[in-house]
Formats: C-alpha cells, structure tokens, sequence
C-alpha cells in the first residue's frame, strides 16, 4: 500500500519538476522570442524574406534573382517594426537592427592646412570618412614641405583620426590625403509624435532605458551589420502608460544639405 | 522496522510535494513573460540630390531648389522644375517626414516658420508637382512634419525647395540640415 501511495505521489513530483525545469532555468528578465508563425528569417538572412505579411505588388512581381541583386546594391534597414509584449520594470527586451550598406568603397581625397608649433613632430589629424578596414597601409600622405618625412603610425576609428610622425617642427605645409573609405552610419533614438493608435509617447526616462550596441557602426561595401537594441526598465521606475511607441532612426552619414534616416518603430506594450 | 522506513520516505514524499507545488506555480507565472516580435519589412530610400550649395544670398530675397534654381514658372509647379525626387525602395508603404535646424556658422540663422523672417532669420518651404505658388509651398519646422504619406513600394515623389532670407548681421558662411526620415505608414 505504500509503495502504491509513494509511485502516486512521485508521478506527479515528477511531472511537475519537468515542467518547472525549463522554467527555473531561464532568468526572471529573460527575453523570450517565440517563434514566428507567418513570416520568416527575420534575423537570420542577410536579405529580408519575400514572405511576409506586407508584400506589395511591385515586390511581388519582381523576380526573386533581381529583388536579391537589388537589395544588395541599396542600403536599407530592417524590421520596420518592432512589437514588445508583457514588458515590465526589472526586464530587458532585446532585438537586433539589420543595417545593410549598399554603397560601394569610395576614393577620398582631402586637402589640410597645417602649422606645427616648435618641437612637435607628430600630429593627429582627423579624416572626414571611416578608413576603409582600418589600413593605415593603403593611406597616401603627401606633403608640399620638402623637410617632412611623414609615417602614419596609427588610426582610430573613434574619431576617425591618423597619428602621423615626421613632422618639421615650427613649419607649414599643405597635406594631401587620400584613402579609401568605407560608409559610416549612425543609429539614435528619437520619439516621434507619430504614433500607433492606441499608444503613447514614451516616457522621457525611455531614453535612458534604450542601449544602443553601436551607434556609429562603419559598414564595408554590401555588408549588413545587426546593431543590438536593448531596453532595460529599471526596477523601480514608474510606467504611466500601458502602451507606447519609441523609435529608432539609422542612416548614413552623408554630410549632404539632406539627410536621409530610416525610422524603426518599437510598440511597446507593458505587463498588467 | 520496515513499515517506518516507508512512513520516513513518504514523509519525505510529501513534504517534497508541498514543497515544490508553490515554487512551480510561481515560476511559471513569472517567465515567459516579454516577448519580441517582428516582420521581415525593410526600409529603405532614395533621394536623387542631397546638397544644396547656394553659395552667396543676398539678404531679403527667395534663392531656389529647382531646376535651373529659378522659381517655377508656370505656376502651378511641374514635373520639370523638381530638382529631387524621393523613391520608397523599401519593400512598405511608407510615410515620410521632413524637418530642418538652425543654421550654424558665425551668430547663425534661426528657420522661421511663420513667413516673417527677422533678422538673422530664413525661412525654408518644399513644393511638389501641382503645388499653386511659392506662397502655398510647406514650412520646414524644426519638428518633423509629414512630408509625403503613404508612399507605395517603388513609388517616387519629386519636390523643391527654397530659402527666404531677410537682413543678416555677419557675413559668415552658415550650413543647415534637412533631414527626412521613411517610416512604416499604419
């Protein structure tokens, strides 16, 4: 008779410990993506999928080989849109920003005017564009003062800046620069007052609650880079609105009279 | 001796039971709980010019974003006076927003919004095809605006623009920005 109640009694032991293991295993702020039923590879192609629930004609008629080729050669981002489900303070939801860069690597050359004071030799000289694969190699360096002997020694890409020693000190000069640059992006936040029907603004501490992984990220010729987007409410913070809506905004930077930016919307709905 | 050796385990059993019925039930309450989702859309765009250099103004007159950087004439404007065009290369419908800034360069340039430009002010207004007259043409704010809404995948929109100064107060170059930025159309 025991040992009939004992085996009743470890079944459901047993059954419930097998539903709890997965469960006690995965943290508290854990970040659970299910499956997507109807659309797909949405983070693991390089390309966005044809299949999706907003196909349009003209993407739809297109055949798929040209599509590819024409999603290679432009630059875009993707998803468009982001939904966060039962968020709450204490968790952390992430996704990743697909950026692709279409361009292709382009020649630079830039001219600077340059006075060494007395006794420097070695200057930091900011280019306007990203080093292409960060070669100091493939940088050409030209003088109009015969007495320099220019070396570059190192480049950062923080803020795009070649160290160069063998300068004349106490001397002027104009310096020739050309290089091979590969395409600098950005990606920021930015609330918009357009919003999803039903959603708020964000909460201005929202800014603080979104991390951006990279926000200069550098992409080389048809290269696509995903850019993580974390937000992270902290355990004490006060959520007014059930729904809200944040964006992300990305593109290259281009210097040009006009910008161009494509926007990512987050529709964030929290736990009630 | 036998007999209590079972009541010690199914003590034990129970007591496990008890002990493990709560902690599951609070488990599964709190995870899978945030999720993440989205669709395979992206976005993209282009914009067949990107700068403007206008080089010298004049204070208290209209400089031009046009073909041949001249005011569209006839009015309403045309196709032919556009001097871009934006197209959704996306795979959305898309709308699309436009601002603009504060010009920087020696005390600057404030953009006015209201057609009254003051000193050390311009003001910057875009135009499309069918537009009446530079009178009817659309402020460019330093908040973004709807510029184009519901713009098909692979559909274009050509536009202009121009700048209204009034009286300056240096003569140092300024630069400005415009920034348009594609988003999903809901």
């Amino acid at each position: 008779m025991f040992k009939k109640i004992a085996i009743m009694l470890i079944i459901p032991i047993l059954l419930l410990g097998a539903g709890c293991t997965p469960s006690s295993t995965i943290p508290k702020n854990a970040v659970v993506i299910p499956p997507i039923e109807d659309v797909k590879d949405t983070v693991i192609r390089d390309i966005p999928s044809l299949e999706g629930e907003q196909k349009t004609a003209a993407i739809n008629t297109e055949p798929e080989s040209e599509y590819e080729i024409r999603l290679i050669n432009q630059t875009w981002v993707s998803p468009a849109e982001v939904k966060i489900g039962n968020l709450y303070p204490g968790a952390t939801a992430e996704w990743n920003l697909r950026i692709h860069n279409g361009n292709d690597a382009s020649i630079e050359e830039e001219m600077y005017s340059m006075i060494t004071d007395p006794e420097e030799t070695v200057v930091d000289l900011n280019i306007k564009s990203p080093l292409a694969n960060e070669d100091i190699n493939k940088v050409v360096i030209i003088s109009d003062n015969k007495k320099d002997n220019l070396v570059i020694i190192s480049y950062n890409s923080n803020d795009r800046s070649l160290k160069i020693s063998g300068f004349q000190p106490q001397a002027k000069r104009i310096l020739t620069v050309k290089y091979k640059s590969w395409t600098g992006f950005f990606v920021e936040y930015l609330v918009s007052d357009e919003k999803r029907p039903g959603y708020a603004l964000a909460p201005i501490e929202a800014k603080d609650w979104v991390i951006i992984e990279d926000s200069t990220p550098v992409l080389a010729p048809k290269e696509t880079k995903e850019v993580l987007i974390s937000i992270s409410i902290p355990n004490d913070a006060v959520v007014k609105d059930n729904k809200w809506e944040f964006w992300t905004v990305a593109g290259e930077r281009s210097g040009g009279t006009v910008q161009i930016q494509m926007a990512t919307r987050w529709l964030v709905e929290m736990r009630n | 001796m036998k007999n209590f050796l079972k009541l010690r385990i199914l003590a034990v059993v129970i007591a496990l039971t008890l002990a493990l019925i709560p902690a599951g039930s609070v488990m599964a309450a709190s995870t899978a709980d945030v999720t993440v989702t989205a669709t395979p859309e992206y976005l993209a765009m282009t914009n067949s010019e990107n700068t403007w250099a206008i080089g010298a103004v004049a204070e208290s007159t209209t400089v031009w974003w046009t073909v041949g950087d001249v005011a569209p004439d006839p009015e309403p404007f045309e196709l032919s006076d556009m001097k871009s065009m934006v197209i959704n290369t996306g795979s959305i419908a898309s709308d699309v927003k436009i601002k603009g800034i504060d010009f920087t360069g020696g005390v600057g340039w404030t953009l006015d919004v209201d057609g009254t430009p003051g000193e050390d002010n311009v003001s910057m207004k875009w135009g499309i095809v069918g537009t009446a007259n530079a009178a009817a043409m659309t402020y460019i704010t330093k908040t973004d605006a709807i510029f184009i809404s519901d713009l098909a995948a692979s559909a274009n929109q050509s536009w202009c623009m121009n700048l209204e100064t009034s009286t300056f107060t240096d003569g140092e170059a300024k630069s400005g920005t415009i920034t348009v930025t594609i988003f999903k159309h809901v």
